[in-house]
C-alpha cells in the first residue's frame, strides 16, 4: 500500500514538475547547452582538449559535474515550490485528508522531484557516453558511467532537496529559503569549495572523480565516504521535514519518529564527516611522524647497498617480496644499527644473514636491522628480507609540507586525485618513491631537505604475475612463461621500477637504442597516426637525440628508453630535491593514459592542423610529412623541452615535468657532497642549461618567481633558507620553493664559474668527469681536485661564500646609446651602455637583443615582455666593477633586455626599446665589453634625488576598502610587498609595483593607488646639500596598461614646501614625458624641502615614483 | 458507522473559540450542519477531516479515536472544502486519477473505469483533458465531489458545496448526495443554506457562536416553529413596523402592497393567517429567538 500511495505521489509530482516552465526551461538550457559543448568537444577545428576525448568517462564526468552545479540551483527553487503550493493550492486540503504518513507523502513529493532530474541526468549522460562513443576508440567503462549519476547528482540532489525543504518548513517563505540557499551555495562554491578536504563542496566539483580506463576510480571509499555524508543528511533533512509538516501525523503513536531518525541520519553524516577528516588528518599526521623520524635518523651512518634482488610475485592488491642485499660499509665507524627505508604497508616478515635470522624493529617506513656484530668499516655482507603486503602511499613525496601538500589536482572541468602508486588486480605502478624495496638509510628530513644520495645499486628482479598480464622494468628483459618475468638492468642505478598490466609493446632499435612504446591494450590510437612514417621514424629519432646530445654535451647511457603509459591519476609531483617529476625513471618515462596530460598528444587534431597549416603555406600535404612533423613535435614539446616553454597545464606540467634530461646525467652520474647536498642540484641544472639561452617568461604583471627568488635571498642567505624554509603564502598562483632557490642559485654559482675561468674550459672538465664517473657518484673532493689541478682553483671556499652569505650582486645602468656607425662601407646599428655592479658579490647579466625583423609577426607579441632572442651574451660583472658593454649589429636592434638573474634588481627584467637609429655618429665600434673606471649611483652631481624606496618617502594609507571586503580579505597579508598594476579595479591604498621604466637604483618601483578626491597623499623629503634655488622634477613613466576603465590620462597634483609658502602645482601626464619633468624652481632649506602628490586626479590611478632638486647655479 | 462527538472543543492559538463542548452523535444518511457564517462549521469539519487537532474532547468514528487513529478514519473519508479552486498543473481526469490513487485504488484499470464513470456523473467527462485550474467555479465543484467520492468512502463530508452554483448544478449535486444518502454510509453536509439540506437530510445538528443549539430531525425543529409562522397581506407603516419587528422570510409584491410571511414569536393581526412552517421558516425563528435569548 505504501509503495503504491510513493509511486502514484511521485508520479505526479513527477508530471507537475515537468510542466513548469521553470524546469523546461533549465532542462532545455541543459540539454542544448551540453549538446552543443559535446558537439564541440568532437569537432577537430574546436581544439577541444585532448582529455575529453582520451578518456572514455571524461565527456559523462564533465556532463553531469555541469549539470550538477545548476541543478543542484534549480532544485532549491522546485523543492521550495512544492511546499509554496500546498499552501497556496486550497484543494491539497483533499489530499491531505487521505489515508497516507506524512513520510509518504514527503518521501513520494521529494522522489517525484528526484525522477525528474533523474530523467534529466540520464538524457545527459546519454548525450556524454555517446559521444563519448563517437569520439574514444578505446574500450568504454559501462561501471564509470552509471556510477556519476549515482555518485555527482543522487547526493547533491537529496541534500540540496532535504535542505530546501526543512529551510522551508521553518521559513515558510519560498523567497526567503532562496536568498538563504543560494547564499549558502555561493558560499560553498566560491569560499568553501576547497576548505577542509572540500568537506563542504556538496556539489562535488572539488570530489575526484576522475575515471580512469586504467585503473578505475583513484579513492573510491574516499568519494563514498564524501557522497555518503550529503545523502544521509539529506535523509535527514527529508525526515526532519516529515516531523515539521504541516499536517496532523496518520498516528499519535509515530509522530516523533521523523525527529529522531532524522537526528540519527544527520549524526550519522556527522559521524562520516568526523571519519573522512580523521583520515585526512591521519594522513597529515603520519607524514609530519614520518618526517620526523627521518629528521632523528638521517645522520646515522648507512651502508651502501651494491646490489639488490628482488623476486616479488604480484597477488591482488598485494605483493610478497624476497630480497637479496649486497651491503658494504663504506663509513669510517662500524654500524650497529642498519637503517633501511621501506614502504610502511609492506610486512615484514624475516630478516636473515647466511641463512641466520637477524633482529629487526619497524617504525612507519624505518626498518633497523640489528647484526649480530657490529658492521665494521670495509666490511661486505649479504643480508635476506621477506616483505608482503599492500603499498601506503601517504609515505611518497614527504619533502612537500603538510599543510601545503594537496591531494587535488584540477585539469579542465575535472578533479583528478594524486596517486603515488597503484597495487590492483590488474594494474601494478610502483616506483622508487613508494619504497617498495629496502632503500639504505632515510627518505626526506627537513633538516636536510636537499639530502638525496641515493646508491647506485646492480638490481635484479623477477616477477610472477597473473598471466594475461605484462610486467615492465629497468634491463633487459626475459620471460619464462606466462605472467613470469626477470629483469636485468645492465648498470647500477639509482632506482627501479615496476609497472605490471595489460601492455602492449611497440618498439623499434635505433643504433645501440631500444625504444618501445607501452600502451596498454585498447589505448593503441596512435598506431594509424604514423602508418606512413614507419621508415623515417628511427632517422627522426636518431636526428633528435643528436640534437639534444649537442645541445647538452652529454650522452644517452642507457641500452632503452621506454615510454610506458600510467593512469591520468598518477603525480607528477617533484622533489625538492630532484629535476623532474617522479614520471621520470631510469630508462622510461611514465606518460599518463593515451598521453592526456602531454601537449600535442592528439594526433587526429595534429594531423589535421599540421595539414591546413601546410596548406596555407602551399606546401605539400603529405602523410608521411604531417606524420613526421607530428611525431617530432610530440617528442620535442614533452620530452626535450626547455625552460621557459608553455604548457597545457602548466598550474601543473612545466618543462622539468616530462625532461629526459636526468636520463642523461641524474640517473647516470650524481655530484655527491656531504657539506652541501644543494651542489648535486646546482650541477644538474647548470648541466641541462649551460647551453640554453636565458628566456624570460612572464606571463603575469605580478612577480616572476625570479624576482621572488630575488627577494628571499635578500633576507638570508641560502643556508638558512634551506634550514627555515620558505612560509609558503596559499594565497600566491605560483610561491616559490627552495627548489626554485636552490636552481637560480646554482644556475648563478655555475655561471660566474664559467664566465670567471672560461665557459669553454669548465664545460669540457665538467664533460670529461661525468664519462669518467658513469653510473655512480662523483664525490666531491674530485670535483674539486679537477678544478685545482685543472682550472688552479679551489672551490670550497667559493662555493662557501655561495651557501652562506646573503649577500647578492646589484647593477646599475647608464647611459644607453643607440646610434649608426659606417663601418667601412656599411652601416651598422651600434648600442652601447655603461654597466655597474657596485656590490660586493660577482654577478651575471644576460643581454638579449630584438632585432627588427620585418617578416615577424609583431602583432601577437601580446606579452611585452617576451622578446625574440635574436642575439644573446652573457656578461660577468665581478663585485665593485663597472664596464663599457658594446654590441653592434647589421640590422637594426628593435629592443633589448637585460635580465638580472639572482641580483637585487627588481624587476629582474630590464626591457628597452630603440626608438630608431636616426642618428649616424663617427666613433669608434665597440664590438665588446670593456672594463672602465668604477661608477656608482645614478644621481649626479648637485642632485638629491629622493626615490619611493628611500627613507624620505612616505605616504598616508587612509585606506577606505568595502566593509564586506575587508571581512574576506582580513589576515591576509600578501608576502611580498610587490604587486601588479590593477588598471581594472585599482587599490584604495599605497601599493608598490615594480616597471623597468620606473626610477630606482637597483629596484624600479614605485606606489600606485587608485585616484580619488586627495584622501591619500605620498611626500618626498630631502635633506638638501644648502639653503638655495633647486630646479624640482619628478619622475614619470606614462604606464600603458591595457585594460583600463577610463582613457583618461591622470592629472598630477603637488604641493611643493617651500621656504616661502606652499606652491600648487598640477600637471597632465598627457603633456609630461617619459623621465624627469620639471616642476618648478624654488628656494629651499638644506632639511625642509617637500613634495606632495596627492591621488586627486581626473584619471584612474597616480603613481608616485621619484623626486629630484637640482641646485640652480 | 457512527460518529461520536464529546466535548469537542477549538480554540485558536489567536484565542478565538471556534467551538465549545460540542456533543454529536452522527449516523449512516445525510447529516446536515446548518448555522451562519462563522458558526464553527468549518471548524468542526475541519477537526473531522484530520485537518486540524481538536483543543479537548473526543471523536470516535466507528469505534476509531480521531487523536490516533487517523489512518483509519483518513480511509474512510471523502472530503469536499468549501475552498476548491486552485489546482496544481493537472488536468481534470490527472486530478482524479490522483485522488482515486490516493483512496487506495491500485489498479490503473479499475481507477480509469472509476474516473470515466465518475466525469459522466458529474458531467464533466468532456472537460477531462482540460486544466483544472482551467474549469469554471461549477465545474471545479463537481470535480471536487468527483474526487471526494471516487474511492467510495464510507464517510463523505461536504463543506458549504453548493455556494456559487448555479441552481441546475445545485439540483444535479443535490440528486448526486440523495442517490448516496441510500446506502450505508454517512454524508456531513455543512452549509448555510437551508434548502441544501431540506428535503435529505435525515438529522442535523445548529450550530452557532461554537455551539450545538439544535440536534434532531429536521421535522422536531419545524416542529418547534409551530404556530409563530405568518402569511400578510400588508402595505405602508404597517408593512415597514411588521420588518422591524418580525423577521420576514419571504416578500411578494401584490396589487396592493406586498405578501409577505413572518417568523416572531407572537403576532396580534387580523389579517395574519397562520401557516404550515418549514425548515427554512424554522431555522429562522431558531436562530431569532437565539438572537432574543442573547
Amino acid at each position: 500500500m505504501s509503495l503504491h500511495l510513493i509511486r502514484i505521489i511521485a508520479a505526479y509530482e513527477m508530471r507537475t514538475l515537468l510542466r513548469s516552465w521553470f524546469f523546461r526551461i533549465f532542462a532545455g538550457g541543459a540539454i542544448l547547452g551540453l549538446g552543443i559543448f559535446n558537439i564541440a568537444l568532437n569537432v577537430e577545428a574546436s581544439g577541444a582538449p585532448w582529455m575529453y576525448k582520451a578518456i572514455a568517462a571524461s565527456i559523462p564526468y564533465a556532463n553531469l559535474i555541469i549539470l550538477n552545479l545548476g541543478q543542484a540551483i534549480v532544485a532549491v527553487f522546485l523543492a521550495s515550490e512544492f511546499l509554496k503550493q500546498d499552501r497556496k493550492n486550497d484543494t491539497v486540503e483533499v489530499i491531505y485528508a487521505r489515508s497516507m504518513s506524512n513520510g509518504i507523502y514527503i518521501l513520494g513529493k521529494a522522489l517525484g522531484i528526484l525522477g525528474v532530474f533523474l530523467v534529466l541526468n540520464v538524457i545527459i549522460l546519454l548525450l556524454g557516453i555517446g559521444f563519448s562513443f563517437i569520439s574514444n576508440t578505446g574500450s568504454q567503462r559501462i561501471f564509470a558511467y552509471l556510477a556519476y549519476p549515482l555518485l555527482i547528482s543522487l547526493p547533491t540532489l537529496v541534500y540540496i532537496l532535504g535542505l530546501s525543504f526543512f529551510v522551508m518548513t521553518l521559513t515558510k517563505n519560498q523567497a526567503i529559503t532562496f536568498i538563504i540557499l543560494t547564499g549558502y551555495i555561493a558560499l560553498t562554491i566560491f569560499y568553501l569549495n576547497k576548505k577542509a578536504f572540500h568537506i563542504f563542496d556538496y556539489i562535488a566539483y572539488q570530489v575526484p572523480m576522475m575515471y580512469s580506463s586504467i585503473s578505475g576510480f583513484a579513492r573510491l571509499d574516499e568519494i563514498l565516504l564524501h557522497r555518503m555524508i550529503y545523502l544521509l543528511w539529506g535523509i535527514g533533512f527529508i525526515l526532519l521535514t516529515v516531523y515539521k509538516l504541516h499536517r496532523l501525523p496518520q498516528t499519535q503513536r509515530f509522530s516523533t519518529l521523523p525527529l529522531y531518525l532524522g537526528l540519527v541520519f544527520l549524526f550519522a553524516g556527522g559521524g562520516l564527516v568526523y571519519r573522512y577528516l580523521d583520515t585526512k588528518h591521519a594522513a597529515k599526521e603520519f607524514r609530519k611522524h614520518a618526517v620526523a623520524l627521518n629528521n632523528r635518523y638521517y645522520r646515522h651512518a648507512k651502508p651502501t647497498v651494491s646490489s639488490c634482488t628482488l623476486e616479488l610475485v604480484h597477488n591482488r592488491d598485494k605483493i610478497e617480496v624476497v630480497s637479496l642485499l649486497t651491503l658494504h660499509n663504506r663509513n669510517d665507524l662500524a654500524i650497529d644499527t642498519l637503517i633501511f627505508s621501506l614502504n610502511p604497508g609492506l610486512i615484514v616478515h624475516s630478516v636473515s644473514k647466511n641463512h641466520l635470522p637477524l633482529r629487526f624493529e619497524r617504525q612507519l617506513h624505518l626498518l633497523s636491522i640489528f647484526p649480530d656484530e657490529p658492521f665494521k668499516p670495509g666490511d661486505s655482507c649479504e643480508i635476506t628480507l621477506k616483505y608482503s603486503g599492500k603499498v601506503d602511499e601517504n609515505i611518497c613525496f614527504l619533502d612537500t609540507p603538510p599543510d601545503d601538500y594537496t591531494e587535488i589536482v584540477n585539469f579542465e572541468v575535472f578533479t583528478l586525485r594524486k596517486r603515488f602508486a597503484f597495487l590492483q588486480k590488474d594494474f601494478v605502478c610502483l616506483t622508487g618513491e613508494t619504497i617498495w624495496y629496502p632503500v639504505a638509510g632515510t627518505t626526506y628530513a627537513t633538516d636536510a631537505p636537499l639530502l638525496n644520495e641515493p646508491d647506485f645499486v646492480r638490481f635484479t628482479l623477477s616477477v610472477t604475475t597473473s598471466p594475461e598480464l605484462t610486467a615492465i622494468s629497468q634491463g633487459s628483459s626475459t620471460s619464462k612463461g606466462p605472467g613470469i618475468f626477470d629483469f636485468h638492468p645492465e648498470y647500477a642505478l639509482p632506482r627501479i621500477s615496476l609497472l605490471i598490466g595489460q601492455y602492449n609493446q611497440y618498439k623499434v632499435q635505433v643504433d645501440s637504442v631500444e625504444y618501445s612504446i607501452f600502451a596498454i591494450h585498447g589505448h593503441e590510437y596512435f598506431k594509424p597516426f604514423f602508418d606512413q612514417a614507419t621508415d623515417t621514424v628511427p632517422v627522426l629519432i636518431r636526428d633528435l637525440k643528436k640534437e639534444y646530445e649537442v645541445k647538452t654535451g652529454l650522452k644517452y647511457p642507457f641500452k632503452r628508453f621506454m615510454l610506458a603509459e600510467v593512469p591520468v591519476h598518477f603525480a607528477l609531483d617533484k622533489h625538492l630535491y630532484s629535476y623532474t617529476s617522479d614520471a621520470v625513471q631510469p630508462e622510461m618515462i611514465l606518460c599518463p593514459e593515451k598521453g592526456v596530460l602531454l601537449d600535442n598528444a592528439d594526433f587526429r587534431n595534429r594531423n589535421y592542423r599540421i595539414e591546413r597549416e601546410m596548406k596555407n603555406n602551399n606546401e605539400e600535404a603529405l602523410p608521411e610529412e604531417i606524420q613526421s612533423r607530428m611525431f617530432k613535435q610530440f617528442l620535442q614539446t614533452n620530452f626535450l623541452s626547455q625552460r621557459g616553454q608553455g604548457f597545457d597545464y602548466g598550474d601543473v606540467i612545466n618543462w622539468e615535468t616530462f625532461s629526459v634530461f636526468p636520463e642523461y646525467l641524474g640517473f647516470s652520474t650524481q655530484l655527491q657532497s656531504d657539506q652541501w647536498p644543494v651542489l648535486e642540484m646546482a650541477f644538474e641544472v647548470y648541466m641541462g642549461e649551460r647551453n640554453e639561452h636565458a628566456i624570460s617568461v612572464n606571463w603575469y604583471e605580478g612577480l616572476s618567481i625570479n624576482e621572488k627568488i630575488n627577494l628571499e635571498l635578500s633576507k638570508v642567505s641560502l643556508e638558512e633558507l634551506l634550514r627555515k624554509g620558505i612560509e609558503s603564502d596559499r594565497n600566491e598562483d605560483r610561491p616559490v620553493t627552495i627548489r626554485d632557490v636552490a636552481q637560480s642559485k646554482g644556475l648563478q654559482l655555475f655561471n660566474v664559474l664559467r664566465a670567471r675561468l672560461g665557459e669553454q674550459e669548465v664545460d669540457s672538465l665538467v664533460s670529461r668527469l661525468i664519462a669518467d664517473y658513469p653510473h655512480t657518484r662523483i664525490p666531491f673532493d674530485e670535483f674539486n681536485g679537477r678544478f685545482r689541478d685543472h682550472l688552479n682553483t679551489d672551490l670550497r671556499q667559493e662555493i662557501h661564500n655561495w651557501y652562506v652569505q646573503n649577500s647578492l650582486p646589484g647593477y646599475l645602468i647608464r647611459n644607453i646609446n643607440s646610434y649608426k656607425v659606417v663601418d667601412g662601407e656599411v652601416t651598422r646599428y651600434q648600442i652601447r651602455f655603461g654597466l655597474s655592479n657596485p656590490e660586493s658579490t660577482d654577478g651575471i647579466v644576460t643581454l638579449n637583443v630584438e632585432l627588427n625583423d620585418p617578416n615577424r609577426n609583431t602583432n601577437n607579441n601580446f606579452f611585452q615582455d617576451n622578446l625574440n632572442v635574436d642575439f644573446s651574451r652573457k656578461i660577468f660583472l665581478p663585485a665593485h666593477s663597472s664596464r663599457d658593454v658594446g654590441f653592434v649589429f647589421n640590422t637594426e636592434p628593435a629592443r633589448m633586455s637585460l635580465m638580472t638573474h639572482i641580483s637585487r634588481n627588481l624587476p629582474g627584467n630590464l626591457i628597452y626599446s630603440f626608438s630608431g637609429f636616426t642618428e649616424t655618429r663617427n666613433v669608434p665600434l665597440l664590438d665588446d665589453v670593456i672594463e672602465i673606471p668604477f661608477f656608482d649611483q645614478e644621481a649626479g652631481k648637485n642632485e638629491t634625488v629622493v626615490d619611493n624606496e628611500d627613507k624620505g618617502f612616505t605616504y598616508q594609507q587612509a585606506v577606505n576598502q568595502a566593509y564586506l571586503k575587508s571581512l574576506v580579505k582580513k589576515n591576509k597579508t600578501d608576502r611580498y610587498k610587490y604587486s601588479e598594476i590593477w588598471a581594472w579595479n585599482p587599490p584604495r591604498e599605497w601599493r608598490e609595483v615594480l616597471r623597468a621604466e620606473f626610477y630606482g637604483n637597483f629596484i624600479h618601483s614605485a606606489h600606485y593607488t587608485r585616484g580619488g578626491t586627495g584622501e591619500r597623499t605620498a611626500s618626498w623629503k630631502a635633506v638638501l646639500p644648502e639653503k638655495a634655488m633647486y630646479d624640482v622634477y619628478f619622475y614619470m613613466d606614462k604606464v600603458n596598461v591595457g585594460w583600463r576603465r577610463t582613457n583618461k590620462s591622470p592629472d598630477y597634483n603637488f604641493l611643493i614646501y617651500h621656504d616661502n609658502g606652499v606652491e600648487k602645482i598640477n600637471r597632465s601626464s598627457e603633456e609630461a614625458e617619459n623621465g624627469w619633468n620639471y616642476l618648478g624652481t624654488f628656494s629651499f632649506s638644506s632639511d625642509t624641502a617637500r613634495v606632495d602628490l596627492s591621488n586627486k586626479t581626473i584619471g584612474d590611478m597616480v603613481f608616485a615614483d621619484a623626486m629630484k632638486w637640482v641646485l640652480n647655479e | 458507522m457512527k460518529i461520536e462527538i464529546r466535548g469537542l472543543s477549538k480554540i485558536y492559538p489567536n484565542g478565538k473559540h471556534a467551538l465549545s463542548d460540542i456533543n454529536l452523535d452522527i449516523e449512516n444518511g445525510m447529516f446536515g450542519l446548518l448555522g451562519p457564517n462563522g458558526a464553527g462549521k468549518s471548524s468542526l469539519i475541519r477537526i473531522l477531516v484530520t485537518l486540524i487537532p481538536p483543543t479537548t474532547g473526543q471523536v470516535s468514528v466507528n469505534g476509531f479515536d480521531l487523536m490516533k487513529d487517523r489512518g483509519e478514519i483518513r480511509k474512510m473519508l471523502g472530503y469536499l472544502p468549501q475552498d476548491f479552486r486552485f489546482f496544481s498543473k493537472l488536468k481534470t481526469w490527472e486530478f482524479l486519477d490522483y485522488a482515486a490513487g490516493l483512496a487506495g485504488i491500485k489498479s490503473k484499470a479499475v481507477r480509469h473505469k472509476k474516473i470515466d464513470e465518475w466525469l459522466e456523473k458529474v458531467g464533466l467527462f468532456d472537460a477531462r483533458d482540460r486544466q483544472a485550474n482551467n474549469l469554471s467555479g461549477g465545474m471545479k465543484r463537481r470535480l471536487g465531489i468527483a474526487q471526494a467520492l471516487i474511492g467510495s468512502p464510507n464517510i463523505i463530508i461536504v463543506d458549504e458545496p453548493t455556494t456559487g452554483l448555479d441552481p441546475e448544478e445545485r439540483i444535479r449535486f443535490r440528486n448526486i448526495l440523495s442517490e448516496l444518502s441510500q446506502q450505508d454510509i454517512i454524508i456531513l453536509l455543512s452549509t448555510h443554506i437551508v434548502g441544501d439540506i431540506s428535503s435529505v437530510c435525515r438529522e442535523l445538528a445548529l450550530l452557532n457562536e461554537g455551539k450545538v443549539q439544535f440536534n434532531g430531525p429536521p421535522e422536531t425543529l419545524v416542529e418547534k416553529a409551530r404556530g409563530h409562522v405568518w402569511q400578510v397581506q400588508t402595505a405602508g407603516v404597517e408593512y415597514d413596523m411588521l420588518k422591524e419587528n418580525f423577521a420576514v422570510t419571504s416578500t411578494i409584491p401584490s396589487e396592493d402592497g406586498w405578501e409577505i410571511q413572518l417568523v416572531g414569536e407572537k403576532l396580534d393581526l387580523n389579517s395574519a393567517t397562520e401557516i404550515e412552517p418549514n425548515l427554512e421558516h424554522a431555522y429562522v425563528y431558531f436562530m431569532e429567538s437565539l438572537t432574543g435569548i442573547s
